[in-house]
């Protein structure tokens, strides 16, 4: 029951769902074969916007996008970023029209799969069923973590505690190690996910430089103490549910 | 868009800017060094202190200090 091999477009999802569930080679199979058509997105391209009545769902092949909601004001806060494995809008299987956004965070390429066909392999195959139905477990686990994160942690602890997941979230997928990863986010961007301002990460990022956590070079955060950085994150990994012992501190 | 940098002056200390942020133009900038001297002093006030001195430089891509922005003119005080 081990992951087929790439290069097949949808390998990153069976890698992603093996994570949690077992499937064997006739489901992965059957995941592999599912209908998609491939797209390069530009950094910045909407792939679903709120309002959309969805007729596919996108899985994240390479690259990262985000999914975001805009405030009445026109503030956007991010409420997920997503990762190469990563259905990105599994939800639109669904539900009926889009209540938030996901746009390209990087140039990324992805694969669209007509809705009814997830549908369809959902109940066709019990374990890829369950396996989709644990992902969107895991999701809503993320967003109460994230809520507790924007609404009750100061910003040194919210700024922390997303580079941690960043690690351990990465790490899972085999994208860059623990302690050294791409992380592709403005300051701007990381202030819409932490509910910050862009002035007020800088400033915190660069105090958990000053304190020997991290150290970033451009967009790569190298992460010199996971231990403490998890600590002064409040960060405990139980959420993100991931099948591994935690990373070794 | 012209690109700004947002330089934090705090108690001796200052925080360069390496992203910087492209806006419109120097009126979005000023907006953007209102809502974070206001950001930063509501991280500081929950912590139980607040400093007015700070203050923060906006710079552009040539690095020429186009605005600043202190603490105690980025509210109104009463009471």
């Amino acid at each position: 029951m081990s992951p087929l091999p790439p290069p097949e477009p949808l390998a990153p999802l069976v890698r992603k769902l093996l994570n949690t569930h077992p499937l064997s080679n006739e489901d992965q199979v059957a995941i592999l074969s599912l209908p998609r058509s491939l797209r390069q997105l530009e950094n910045g391209q909407y792939i679903v916007r709120e309002g959309d009545v969805p007729t596919h769902c996108c899985l994240v092949v390479t690259g990262f996008a985000v999914r975001h909601k805009i405030m009445g004001d026109g503030a956007r806060q991010i409420v997920n970023v997503h990762v190469a494995g990563d259905m990105v809008d599994l939800q639109n299987s669904l539900l009926t029209v889009a209540d938030h956004n996901v746009q390209a965070l990087t140039t990324m390429k992805a694969a669209f799969v007509p809705r009814d066909a997830i549908v369809e392999l959902a109940f066709t195959r019990p374990a890829v069923g369950k396996a989709l139905w644990l992902e969107t477990l895991i999701e809503g686990s993320i967003a109460r973590e994230w809520i507790g994160n924007v609404g009750r942690r100061d910003s040194v602890t919210r700024v922390a505690h997303l580079l941690c997941e960043f690690a351990y979230r990465l790490d899972a997928v085999g994208i860059g190690k623990a302690c050294n990863y791409e992380l592709p986010m403005t300051q701007e961007q990381i202030a819409d996910t932490v509910g910050l301002t862009s002035v007020h990460v800088n400033r915190t990022l660069k105090g958990l430089e000053e304190s020997g956590l991290i150290t970033r070079s451009r967009r790569s955060v190298v992460i010199d103490d996971l231990a403490r950085l998890a600590e002064v994150g409040d960060f405990r990994s139980t959420y993100l549910h991931l099948p591994h012992e935690p990373l070794a501190a | 868009m012209p690109r700004y940098f947002f330089l934090l002056h705090e108690c001796g200390t200052v925080f360069d800017d390496d992203d910087g942020v492209e806006l419109d133009d120097l009126e979005a900038a000023r907006a953007v060094a209102l809502k974070g001297a206001r950001d930063l002093m509501c991280g500081e006030i929950t912590r139980g202190h607040l400093c007015l001195g700070c203050r923060i430089e906006v710079r552009d891509v040539r690095g020429n200090t186009v605005l600043e922005l202190r603490f105690r003119d980025a509210i109104q005080i009463s009471g």
